[in-house]
């Protein structure tokens, strides 16, 4: 039996035997990993000056970063956005 | 089998480059793959871009002479056998729960929702994951940054040609290198 065989076999028999730990254990993993996008407001906004160099910098405006972007769930980041196609990069900040 | 490999490592500036040099690799708690060392493979451009992304524009990038010991590597980016079992383990583990929580829509939605990274997490959390490193690639990434290049001139079909791959080392212990150095600093 290869490794990912044995690992299977292994995680089956604990769904089996307690399928709500199973199901607790990853959903709070999965908690935890959100929490880590959640920036407070404050570091946010100190990182959008790099937000908009790294853009420039590195020519990365396309469809992909801008769907990364607009996930990101702020306030600004639409305006940002908006401010990004009619070519107006001052304003973002005062948003806040 | 040993295979020798290039790893870019990109990590906060903060301490200063001696520390840096001594102290690098850093943990990741929260990498795509799980908590790790992560590397991306020979890929100094894509490191540069998550360097200025994500620590605010203060950081270094370090070169490793990796040394990938095969059998301890879970290669989802070049083992065809590998990623079709790895995709069965996946599959099996959401649908297993998934039947046993069939009369509860919210918990059905919620194991939707879970990434391959989390579920790795929690297999390595249980002692069950049997690999020290993993190989991945992520193609959320601009077609340009990527390399895209036509098979055919008259053909719609392409490859890319700069994939972001990177590793993931899952302890450092199993992290086995000839060489690392600094290569870059964000600050010239």
């Amino acid at each position: 039996m290869d490794k990912l065989e044995s690992m299977l076999n292994k995680v089956l028999k604990l769904i089996d035997d307690d399928p709500q730990a199973v199901f607790d254990e990853i959903s709070s993993i999965h908690d935890s990993f959100d929490a880590e996008d959640v920036i407070p407001i404050e570091e946010y906004l100190d990182r959008l000056p790099q937000v908009y160099e790294s853009i420039f910098a590195f020519d990365i405006l396309d469809d992909t970063e801008l769907v990364e972007i607009e996930e990101k769930p702020f306030f600004g980041e639409m305006k940002f956005i908006e401010n990004l196609k009619q070519g107006n990069f001052t304003p973002i900040l005062s948003a806040a | 089998m040993i295979i020798k490999d290039i790893g870019h490592h990109t990590c906060s500036s903060k301490g200063g480059e001696k520390f840096v040099i001594r102290e690098a690799p850093f943990l990741s708690e929260h990498g795509f793959l799980g908590k790790g060392y992560y590397f991306w493979q020979n890929n100094l451009e894509f490191a540069k871009i998550w360097g200025h992304r994500h620590y605010n524009g203060k950081y270094y990038v370090l070169e490793f002479e990796l040394n990938v010991y095969y059998d301890e590597l879970l290669d989802l980016v070049g083992n065809r056998t590998q990623m079709m079992q790895f995709k069965n383990l996946i599959y099996s583990i959401k649908q297993k729960l998934a039947e046993k929580f069939k009369n509860t829509p919210e918990k059905k939605v919620a194991i939707d929702e879970w990434g391959i990274g989390e579920i790795i997490e929690y297999l390595k959390r249980k002692n069950i994951f049997e690999y020290k490193i993993i190989k991945a690639v992520d193609y959320r990434v601009s077609y340009r940054h990527l390399g895209k290049e036509s098979f055919l001139r008259n053909k719609k079909n392409f490859i890319f040609l700069n994939p972001r791959i990177f590793y993931c080392f899952i302890e450092k212990n199993n992290l086995y290198f000839s060489n690392k150095k600094l290569i870059y600093t964000s600050d010239g």
